[in-house]
């Protein structure tokens, strides 16, 4: 087991790398002076009148040097340390836009994918212990159609009857202007959370089913119904548990397609997270921005699969054989 | 899995059932059952055209290409031109099948109009990645060893971000525009089809036809593009007809965000953009309904072929990317 979570952290490092260096070419990639993505803006504007100053700051910080290895060894080492430099339109540090969104995206998102797994499985499930049954048939046309459905149309929709007709749910922010508390929180919270949360039940729902399917027709299935024990002590223990182990691993794999979701869902409801700073960040051609924002994504995104890879081989030992060690 | 009807032979005689119950045991000289050679293409075009949503589907598509091909004749209004006689926001009527928007520009005609974007950049783009697709994953495959790894490990961080972010950071730097858009989606778009080519490279290499090319000398070049890439054509056939559908929602979902086609281009997703603010969400219907429906009718249309051709392919070489 040691050796097989030792073998998937080495497998990342390279993927990690890979992150940081389109982080990196991002960055790069920003029009006008470098000194601008990285010197706090205010001591700049006092540096600025002075172009010797000027040039002895970039010598300090190596912008002189190679662009490759060198300064991007720089931009790696202070990455690490939390120093993502300075956005070049809003001013402020990178690391303040990002630590001030990050907690409302993860409020959003984790709501969401909780709300779609508690939907998704249920309904895949049933579909597929009752395959080519009318429920099924209807659920299936359901999740593909939702599947097939732009976020933003969905969330329009849902816009047009809970907000501007029954005027029931807030459309946009956080929270009503001067409340804080965690009901009104909630109350805002609804609508987004569950437009983001169907968009990823409809996934959730049709690997659950194909999953399910595989394991309903494994001989072990066969064996438990064959001795005569109730059908749903054959669903609930013997299918469902071997068929989650898969829907784990692929619920993991769409977190980048959950995240897309997340950045429209925002746009629509005004939501201040990650996704409208991104959004933002492009408006405004701002690439300093955006290499935050993919440096962190990226490496969550990494991180959920590795749990997920590690998750699925404590859970299915044969894993660690058949990939090696 | 065994078809339930006769995938391979056709029946000569009288029709099955018409005289004799089928389960009744064949007479002596009755029905005689011919077996034609069927080459597994043939098989599996037939399979698809018994799939009966993906024929629905191929109808839905064919609608909107059609539409988009033909959006001059079918509009007598230009995407742009602005009609001062009826004026901004009418509702559908005779003149304007569709109505016409804030400024005054038919809804019918920006319609059609964005349904030629969104058909450009669903081929384009798909049309650009596969072959790059293809390229790193019959490299990676064939010739495996440090190329493989390298190619690999590429692959996985291109895909350990998500898509729509890498294509916002693309946009940040180049600006958007249609361009832009078919060539970020085709750059982002290739580890799937890559992954795939290299997993079933993987698995041909080791299946005996192509062991018995080598032992007869064939050279390596002509086992990988006689042999093998033939063989590799149709789970990539189906992958792309989902990315089609991919695509087509990445656009529509760009320019909806206003990083994608730019007004006053036409794209059905800049056409719902107008309908974030509340007085056109709510009042305005005709100018965000058709739009939103002409993308769910293509991505609809597009997955059921995809469905479609996944099952005639025979779904086992699918499903392992």
């Amino acid at each position: 087991m040691g050796a097989y979570v030792l073998r998937r952290l080495i497998i990342s490092i390279p993927v990690l790398l890979g992150i940081t260096l389109i982080g990196f070419i991002a960055l790069k990639l920003t029009p006008g002076d470098p000194l601008r993505a990285t010197v706090n803006p205010e001591v700049l504007a006092n540096l600025a009148a002075n172009p010797e100053i000027l040039e002895l700051e970039r010598k300090r910080l190596g912008l002189d040097q190679p662009i490759f290895p060198n300064q991007y060894i720089r931009w790696l080492g202070g990455v690490v340390q939390g120093d993502f430099g300075y956005s070049v339109t809003t001013k402020r540090s990178i690391a303040y836009e990002i630590t001030t969104r990050l907690p409302q995206t993860l409020f959003l998102m984790v709501t969401a994918l909780t709300l779609a797994i508690l939907v998704g499985i249920p309904v895949g499930v049933i579909s597929a212990v009752r395959q080519y049954s009318k429920v099924d048939y209807t659920l299936n046309a359901f999740t593909i159609f939702l599947a097939s459905t732009p976020v933003f149309v969905l969330g329009l929709i849902f816009v047009y009857f809970f907000a501007v007709n029954l005027r029931i749910l807030p459309t946009s922010l956080q929270h009503s202007p001067g409340r804080t508390d965690l009901l009104d929180a909630i109350h805002h919270l609804i609508l987004p959370a569950s437009v983001l949360a169907i968009v990823n039940a409809a996934p959730v729902a049709r690997y659950t089913r194909a999953a399910m399917l595989d394991v309903l027709s494994s001989e072990y299935v066969t064996t438990a119904r064959a001795k005569g024990l109730v059908s749903r002590h054959v669903i609930l223990r013997h299918a469902f548990r071997n068929a989650l182990i898969p829907v784990i691993t692929i619920i993991a794999w769409l977190a980048p397609e959950a995240i897309a979701g997340a950045v429209i869902t925002e746009q629509i409801f005004a939501w201040n997270g990650m996704g409208q700073l991104a959004v933002k960040a492009a408006a405004a051609r701002d690439p300093s921005l955006m290499m935050g924002i993919i440096l962190i994504t990226g490496v969550t995104v990494l991180i959920v699969n590795i749990i997920a890879d590690i998750g699925y081989a404590v859970a299915d030992p044969r894993v660690r054989f058949v990939r090696g060690t | 899995m065994p078809s339930p009807t006769p995938a391979c032979g056709s029946f000569v005689g009288p029709e099955p059932g018409a005289l004799t119950s089928p389960q009744a045991p064949t007479p002596a000289g009755a029905p005689q059952v011919v077996v034609e050679h069927v080459s597994p293409t043939r098989a599996a075009v037939r399979r698809f055209l018994r799939h009966r949503l993906a024929i629905i589907g191929v109808f839905m598509v064919a609608a909107i290409i059609l539409m988009a091909l033909f959006a001059p004749v079918l509009s007598p209004w230009g995407p742009n031109f602005i009609d001062f006689s009826v004026g901004a926001r009418q509702p559908p009527g005779p003149t304007h099948p569709l109505g016409t928007d804030v400024s005054g520009r038919d809804i019918w005609a920006r319609l059609l109009y964005g349904g030629r974007t969104s058909t450009i950049v669903g081929f384009g783009a798909v049309g650009l990645y596969l072959i790059i697709g293809t390229v790193l994953g019959l490299l990676a495959g064939f010739y495996g060893g440090l190329l493989d790894q390298a190619i690999m490990r590429f692959t996985d961080t291109i895909l350990a971000i998500p898509p729509l972010l890498l294509i916002i950071v693309f946009v940040t730097v180049v600006g958007p525009s249609i361009a832009s858009v078919i060539v970020v989606i085709a750059l982002l778009g290739w580890p799937i089809t890559c992954r795939l080519v290299r997993g079933q490279l993987l698995v041909l290499r080791e299946a005996e036809f192509i062991t018995a090319a080598r032992v007869v000398g064939v050279p390596a070049r002509a086992i990988l593009l006689r042999h093998m890439l033939p063989n590799i054509l149709g789970p990539v056939t189906v992958v792309a007809t989902f990315g089609v559908a991919t695509a087509v929602l990445l656009e529509s979902s760009l320019s909806f965000l206003g990083l994608g086609v730019r007004p006053p281009e036409a794209s059905w997703g800049n056409l719902i953009t107008e309908a974030v603010s509340p007085v056109v969400l709510n009042q305005l219907w005709w100018q965000w309904v058709p739009a939103a429906a002409a993308i769910t009718i293509t991505v609809l249309g597009v997955n059921f072929v995809g469905d479609g051709l996944r099952d005639a392919i025979d779904p086992k070489t699918v499903k392992h990317g």
